[in-house]
């Protein structure tokens, strides 16, 4: 029932392009985002889509899930591919895609963090396409974060 | 809003199914649209109420929009 998605999915050049750069608690110098134990939730709804990720501290686990806007879906002739990529650092730690599902699907995944939890300066980067009526629409979500220790 | 029962929660991946007289087969629905406080996460038998979309998401028919944990 849980099985998880993981095949890589092709990237195509974009036409189009949509940057979506989601609001982000201005708690750090660097404007990432802060989980804390106390607040280890964050939604970041944007009128292209709604972001939502939290953090498990009892696992050290990231859960996360992005679902876009009817108005951002509508003109879609096809189907999306999205893929997401999540950094410690600057460096790839997680791959996740989802090739071929409806631009309505509602993307969801987890990663673990490791020890490495607290000492990271996170992005979260996902990008998604999908054919319109003249090309491509490409949408690219980021979210850096940072995770208070517990 | 229609009253749900949580069927099975994934507490790794932050997903599970709800079961309604209106969503036979199944509602699956993800931590995002839990209202709670806090890390949001439902357990297999709690009663909840909820609101539900018609859609394809992993196998499923309908999806939840809202989910509102009984006090």
């Amino acid at each position: 029932m849980f099985a998880h998605f993981a095949k890589r999915a092709a990237f195509l050049a974009a036409i189009s392009a949509i940057s979506i750069g989601l609001g982000t608690t201005p708690s750090s110098a660097a404007g990432e985002h802060t989980f804390t134990p106390q607040n280890p939730s964050y939604n970041g709804n944007d009128p292209r889509g709604n972001f939502s990720a939290q953090i498990q501290y009892s696992t050290a686990r990231l859960q996360w899930g992005w679902q876009l806007s009817p108005a951002t879906a509508e003109p879609a002739t096809g189907l999306m591919d999205e893929t997401a990529d999540l950094y410690c650092n600057g460096r790839s730690v997680v791959h996740d895609s989802h090739p071929g599902v409806s631009p309505r699907y509602f993307i969801h995944a987890s990663a673990p963090l490791g020890n490495r939890m607290t000492s990271c300066n996170w992005d979260l980067k996902a990008h998604e396409e999908f054919p319109i009526a003249r090309g491509k629409r490409t949408i690219d979500l980021d979210f850096p974060f940072i995770i208070a220790p517990a | 809003m229609t009253d749900a029962t949580v069927r099975a929660w994934d507490e790794e991946e932050g997903w599970g199914i709800l079961d309604s007289g209106e969503t036979p087969g199944g509602c699956w629905a993800h931590f995002s649209v839990i209202e709670m406080p806090g890390f949001r996460s439902l357990t297999p038998g709690q009663k909840v109420t909820m609101e539900w979309e018609s859609a394809e998401q992993d196998g499923f028919q309908y999806r939840a929009v809202r989910i509102v944990v009984a006090g």
